[in-house]
């Protein structure tokens, strides 16, 4: 060994050593250069933009590879062969002698005890499919395939997409809209010489599908093309979606909406089958890639496989009544359609019974808005020097200033009501317009988001969850947020909230500014006057039930009344009456909304005086 | 509104913005209070806020007068330069101006102080947006 070697030598055994090291803490993998089955590449993995192609292309010289692991946002990667001794003979001809592909870097490799238990999509052979997908092997000859491809002529103009070239039959697919145009069928129907589809699926045993297609679509692929992951529109096409594939195999991935993802080997000259969960709530597409990463010869080692022309033909049924009732409302379009129907409605009913009431009522409501609450408060003084906290829905921002002593904290509100703004400012408080569902904030700046009785304002669920992943966006990393809702029931444990406790027939006293429920202060101005509703709580101008203040809600969603009073404030008939929405919330129902947002973990849940509360972290 | 505040906006939600960040300032109304220097307040905050959006918001309405362009070293221990960011962060207020969003043009109004940061249901992407197709 010359100097020169010797010294590169001892580079790369230092480099190996490093690497064991901190490696081995990472995964808790025992590494070393003790030989096994199992092969650790240590300065190259996903993050260095080594992918699995590249792995395979290189190992499989020496072997038959089992299995490749590459692991997200890493600098390194694992590789197994089914045989110790190609193992070893790859590390021998390999580490420290040549380089990656692309790069002049030589390779540093070690072996590992195991791999790290990752769910591995290619790794999960046999060959799987998603539930309701049927992969018909040799559903055409070969005669059929040429005659097939022969029938169709391509031009370089016509059907030309970016990655794919295509041709309709039937009806024309509209890319933009993702639909057909059923008022106007093309010429050309489904050619006949596709009739064999529906006796073939009969003689192959699949005769439940009466399938008779009145829409085709061929795509053709050249090597490296593909085909974005989609879902065939849910409200314009039946189910199931057919699919012939011509001239080349391919693998087809398919995920759902949690992101598991399978691929899927499609033959030449096979049929798919997509129907059912497969069809509804999965997507699926082609990679733009020149290799697929196939498990070959029945489950014998990973190989590559290269590229070739394909061609497929995709046959559908129009729906007949553009309507979809499927349990994957996710990837449904006609559901999506109603749900943001729902949030136009909700937005609206929040615009008359929320916002527009919080215009009228809001110098009323500051006046009865000034004894902050105890437990908030302790939030507050959790807070250090330099930190930021922000108060979505601050209303007149009785919450600021409440952090401990010699404390100074950056505090900003934030609050739908213009005239709630302009009391925050005359008390010199930081504050601006804005919407809880859409924070204008920078995503990870604040270090405490307070959020106390606004969320029970929004009128729908999706618009509730959004209202926390808002809360969870602007949080820094293990920053804390604290949110109160109004509860549905206001008796805990047998002991009335202080809600109801302020009623007359319960208390015998004027509702004045004692410590009082969180938000509802006041509501009552003077509940012995609301017998107009005692015996019915719908009223026919109003779009849901109106509660009887101090009472127990009979509904999660309801009208709440707000007597504002009059300029001349003896005069009785002077008093107006304005009606807030409620959206009251359940035992553990905000604790569940929560988890709907993965980024935050609820510390602590809690009943405070007829609220429901939780306390929130951001994980790091 | 505080220039600090203006650090921390953001027009992301607007449908099509991708950062929306640092919002375009103008100032038509600026006052300058008084308010009591803290040297922690604003070392800890100095790691938080985007100095370089501070200094342009700064400049952009002519009250960048002793801020130096770039974080002095140490800058802990640097109390000229502590008061400097201290007058700029929390010293200027905005009375009225605009935020402009930096990708869409769309103007965000300040008046009496308050920046209106509110959106139309028809410029935020919608709830579950998420499209298969």
């Amino acid at each position: 060994m010359d100097v020169k070697n010797r010294s590169v030598h001892k580079k790369i055994e230092s480099k190996q050593k490093r690497a064991i090291q901190y490696i081995s803490a990472e995964t808790n993998i025992v590494l070393g250069q003790e030989p096994t089955k199992h092969i650790l590449i240590c300065n190259a993995g996903l993050a260095l933009r080594l992918s699995q192609e590249d792995v395979i292309q290189t190992f499989s010289k020496y072997g038959t590879i089992e299995s490749v692991v590459m692991l997200p946002n890493k600098t390194y990667c694992f590789m197994s062969f089914f045989d110790k001794s190609d193992a070893i003979s790859a590390y021998n001809a390999l580490h420290g002698k040549c380089f990656f592909p692309r790069t002049e870097t030589l390779m540093v490799l070690a072996f590992a005890v195991q791999v790290p238990q990752i769910p591995n999509e290619w790794a999960a052979l046999p060959r799987e499919t998603p539930p309701g997908m049927i992969v018909l092997e040799d559903f055409v000859t070969l005669e059929e395939e040429a005659a097939l491809v022969q029938f169709l002529k391509w031009n370089d103009q016509e059907g030309q997409l970016k990655q794919r070239q295509v041709q309709h039959f039937g009806y024309e697919f509209r890319y933009g809209l993702n639909d057909v145009d059923d008022e106007t069928p093309l010429e050309n129907g489904i050619p006949p010489i596709c009739d064999f589809l529906q006796p073939r699926l009969a003689t192959r045993g699949h005769s439940k599908w009466n399938f008779h297609p009145d829409q085709l679509t061929v795509n053709r692929y050249l090597p490296g093309q593909g085909i974005p992951p989609h879902v065939d529109t849910h409200s314009v096409f039946e189910d199931p979606i057919l699919s012939l594939s011509l001239l080349s195999d391919v693998v087809m991935e398919f995920r759902d909406i949690s992101g598991r993802k399978i691929p899927v080997l499609l033959p030449q000259r096979s049929l798919a089958i997509i129907s059912g969960e497969s069809r509804y709530g999965w997507t699926h597409g082609i990679a733009s890639r020149s290799h697929d990463i196939v498990c070959a010869d029945n489950n014998k080692g990973l190989t590559l496989l290269p590229r070739q022309e394909r061609v497929s033909f995709t046959f559908r049924c129009l729906r007949p009544k553009r309507e979809c009732f499927c349990s994957f409302p996710g990837l449904c379009d006609s559901q999506k359609q109603n749900l943001f129907s729902q949030q136009l409605d909700a937005i609206h009913l929040e615009k008359h019974f929320v916002r527009h009431v919080y215009e009228e009522i809001s110098d009323h409501f500051s006046e009865t808005r000034h004894k902050p609450w105890p437990n908030i408060v302790e939030f507050c003084k959790t807070f250090r020097t330099g930190q930021i906290l922000i108060d979505v829905g601050c209303g007149n921002g009785k919450y600021f200033g409440q952090q401990a002593e010699n404390v100074s904290l950056y505090q900003v509100g934030i609050d739908a009501s213009a005239h709630l703004a302009d009391v925050c400012t005359q008390r010199g408080i930081e504050v601006m317009n804005g919407d809880c569902v859409n924070l204008p904030f920078r995503t990870g700046i604040a270090d405490g988001v307070l959020c106390i009785a606004v969320i029970h304002h929004l009128a729908s669920h999706e618009r509730r969850r959004k209202a926390i992943q808002e809360i969870a966006r602007v949080l820094c990393k293990g920053g804390r947020a604290l949110i109160y809702v109004w509860a549905r029931d206001q008796q805990s444990q047998d002991k009335m909230s202080t809600y109801l406790k302020q009623s007359r027939k319960n208390r015998h006293l004027k509702p004045t500014s004692s410590q009082t429920q969180e938000d509802s202060q006041n509501c009552a101005n003077n509940p012995g006057n609301l017998s107009e509703s005692d015996s019915n709580d719908h009223r026919s101008d109003l779009p849901l039930p109106v509660h009887i203040n101090r009472t127990n809600f009979k509904h999660s969603d309801v009208l709440v009344p707000w007597k504002l009073k009059g300029v001349q404030k003896s005069s009785e008939s002077n008093q107006q009456t304005f009606f807030r929405y409620y959206h009251v919330f359940e035992a553990d129902e905000l604790k569940e909304l929560c988890s709907e947002v993965p980024q935050v973990q609820v510390l602590e849940t809690k009943y405070d005086q007829g609220n429901w509360t939780v306390l929130l972290r951001k994980l790091p | 509104m505080k220039l600090l505040t203006h650090n921390v906006l953001s027009s992301k939600c607007l449908k099509g913005v991708s950062v929306g960040y640092p919002l375009r300032l103008n100032a038509t109304d600026i006052k300058v209070v008084d308010v009591d220097f803290n040297s922690e307040f604003v070392s800890r905050m100095i790691p938080k806020i985007n100095y370089s959006a501070l200094y342009e918001a700064a400049q952009s309405i002519g009250h960048h007068n002793g801020l130096p362009d770039a974080v002095a070293d140490d800058y802990e221990h640097n109390d000229d330069f502590l008061k400097a960011v201290h007058h700029v962060l929390l010293e200027v207020d905005v009375v009225s101006g605009d935020l402009e969003c930096p990708e869409s043009g769309r103007k965000f109004p300040i008046t009496r102080g308050i920046p209106n940061m509110l959106v139309n249901e028809n410029e935020v992407n919608e709830i579950n947006s998420s499209n298969g197709c």
